[in-house]
């Protein structure tokens, strides 16, 4: 909300022309205010891996469109992504996947009205953190071992 | 409804619900719905095609049903993402010339992406890429 819709403020006195803060206005609980939990812990990585994929689909699209631009800039593209360096990207960016993808799941049926009691909804939420790790190290555990990976 | 109980300044102002929230939500929800299925299998491809070099990938984007499913994924993808980024762009950014300049950047990025995506898989599932 902008500053401007937030009702009538203090009345300024005579002289002043605009109030100053601070005001005394109503604080919105937030990140530090709250004690954590899980399911914040939940809530926040789903933005966070959201906001990653974002970064992922850029990294993605440019591999399609290196590999329509032909064999050398596709040549260009693979000394980056296929670089033991880019593991640093690759692998959050795997996490984030798998942790949108179980985390989207939980508020699917969430919105179904389902698995909202406090029980369910950390053990959901712990859940899907745990589906992530274990998931990414199995992904990228058979890629080693595959050889698809060298370090 | 309710618009009985607004005063004259918050009509003036215009905030407030824009009455489309409902919709929005649910195309958040039908797109993540489709993408279950085809980010288990992009994750799925993404390991089948490491290390497959150049070659490896335009066979693999060369089979129609490679192109048609990932043309779907991206632009559902795509699609998911700027409803949701809006949402953080919303939640953050309160200025109104920071917030508009975000959300263009926003629409625009994801334009491109979804553009330059598909022009790039039709032009290797049509075969016209350079070099083969």
């Amino acid at each position: 909300m902008s500053q401007a819709s937030a009702g009538a403020p203090d009345k300024p006195k005579k002289g002043s022309k605009t109030p100053k803060p601070p005001y005394v206005k109503p604080m919105s609980p937030h990140l530090q205010v709250w004690r954590w939990h899980v399911t914040m812990l939940g809530s926040i990585l789903h933005r966070v891996s959201g906001i990653g994929l974002y970064i992922g689909a850029i990294v993605v699209v440019a591999w399609v469109a290196a590999l329509a631009a032909g064999p050398d800039i596709y040549a260009q593209y693979l000394t980056y992504a296929a670089n033991p360096l880019a593991l640093v990207v690759w692998v959050p960016l795997s996490a984030g996947a798998f942790y949108h993808l179980a985390s989207g799941l939980r508020h699917l049926l969430w919105d179904t009205g389902a698995g909202l009691t406090p029980k369910t909804a950390d053990a959901l939420s712990t859940l899907s953190i745990w589906f992530a790790v274990i998931a990414t190290i199995a992904f990228w555990a058979v890629m080693y071992l595959d050889g698809k990976v060298q370090l | 409804m309710s618009e009985g109980y607004r005063t004259d300044r918050s009509r003036v102002e215009g905030l407030g619900s824009a009455h489309h929230g409902a919709g929005t939500w649910i195309k958040e929800r039908v797109s993540s719905i489709f993408l279950i299925p085809l980010a288990v299998w992009g994750l799925w491809s993404a390991y089948k095609l490491s290390g497959t070099g150049y070659d490896g990938a335009i066979a693999w984007l060369r089979s129609p049903l490679h192109a048609i499913l990932l043309i779907l994924t991206i632009l559902l993808s795509v699609y998911h993402m700027r409803l949701g980024l809006r949402v953080v762009v919303e939640d953050y950014v309160h200025k109104p010339f920071g917030k508009g300049l975000f959300l263009l950047l926003n629409l625009l990025i994801c334009l491109l992406l979804a553009v330059v995506a598909v022009f790039s898989i039709l032009k290797i599932a049509f075969g016209s890429q350079i070099g083969v």
